[in-house]
């Protein structure tokens, strides 16, 4: 099983430096079947997403069209609320967002890996999950 | 489909005709944890209330309960009616342990297997969530998921022919065949989106001219 944050969708969505080994990364695990998304990665790209409209770097009717292409994705859309305590408590503690908390209270209860594309939540997950279970996505 | 539905399909495909199950195993079976009432009022497994789902559970797999014992923590069902339907998972995924009744030894029967959904998933407390072999339901991933999703029972005839003979080709269980067909296809779909999203990205303006990061507060 595999989290990945919000990070990771939205490199797949615009073109930066960590597109190519971001979408690598999904590509490999569609045969697998067991990707987990925090509800709040998908808020938090399609946020992300709606920023770049408003700096001209989207088209607006791109990403109007994100939603249905990123739940699919997923196979399992995991909800939030059964996260909150424990990402109150790593956010707090790592100093994270609260998005990038949610995804790693995920990946600790799952027993998933996690992959992202903030080398500094990716620097926090090794110290909770272990390295082993962390995938930094570098930029191409 | 009712909350029952995965013991009406556990009882559909058992051989034999009578099976005793323990609460854990039921609750195995079903994903979630039985009511307080079911251990508390023998009147709760009983065989007439057909409005009350856990007796339709039974009663819609042609089975009743004749004997629930709460002191011992389990339950007895027998046969009444229709024949055993062939289980999409192949034996794999019958519970741990599960206590053979009169018509014993289905447990080592070719096709005598339960199929349900992954208990893990459902957010079932752990003890509940082992599958045969010690394999925990978790780590046995989508593929039960998905072989439990299937009633065949419910199956067309020719469906459940066509799945045999694709099976008896891949040198496949009938459960192992329909999990590649529906993996075939949900690999399919993924492929398709990660395509679009590429489109969508091929279009982004400007690249080089922001931090992702910082667009998401990351920074």
């Amino acid at each position: 099983m595999l989290v990945v944050d919000g990070t990771v969708l939205l490199a797949c969505v615009v073109e930066t430096p960590f597109s190519s080994a971001a979408a690598a990364l999904l590509e490999e695990v569609v045969g697998d079947a067991a990707l987990l998304v925090p509800q709040a990665a998908l808020v938090e790209a399609l946020e992300g997403a709606r920023r770049l409209v408003q700096l001209g770097h989207m088209a607006a009717e791109d990403m109007a069209q994100l939603p249905k292409l990123l739940m699919p994705l997923a196979e399992v859309l995991a909800a939030d609320a059964p996260l909150l305590e424990e990402a109150a408590q790593l956010a707090l503690m790592h100093a994270l967002v609260i998005p990038a908390a949610l995804a790693l209270a995920l990946a600790q209860r799952r027993g998933a890996r996690l992959a992202t594309v903030d080398a500094r939540l990716a620097e926090v997950a090794r110290q909770v999950l272990g390295a082993e279970r962390v995938v930094c996505v570098k930029a191409g | 489909m009712g909350k029952y539905a995965p013991l009406t399909r556990f009882l559909r495909q058992q051989q034999p005709s009578r099976i005793t199950l323990r609460f854990a195993e039921l609750e195995e079976i079903l994903g979630f944890s039985l009511p307080e009432s079911a251990f508390k009022y023998p009147s709760w497994w009983n065989n007439s209330a057909l409005k009350q789902s856990q007796v339709k559970g039974w009663r819609d797999a042609g089975w009743e309960v004749r004997e629930a014992d709460l002191r011992g923590r389990k339950v007895t069902f027998v046969r009444v009616s229709g024949e055993p339907v062939a289980a999409a998972g192949s034996g794999q995924k019958q519970p741990a342990g599960v206590a053979a009744g009169a018509g014993g030894g289905f447990a080592s029967r070719a096709g005598a297997g339960a199929v349900r959904e992954s208990v893990a998933d459902r957010g079932a407390r752990p003890a509940a969530g082992r599958l045969a072999g010690g394999r925990s339901a978790s780590a046995s991933g989508q593929g039960s998921a998905l072989a439990a999703a299937v009633d065949m029972a419910r199956l067309p005839a020719a469906v459940r022919r066509v799945l045999e003979v694709r099976a008896a080709r891949h040198g496949r269980a009938v459960g192992e065949e329909v999990e590649a067909l529906l993996r075939a296809v949900m690999a399919e779909e993924r492929a398709a989106l990660l395509t679009e999203l590429a489109k969508v990205r091929t279009r982004t303006q400007r690249p080089g001219a922001f931090d992702m990061l910082e667009v998401l507060g990351r920074k």
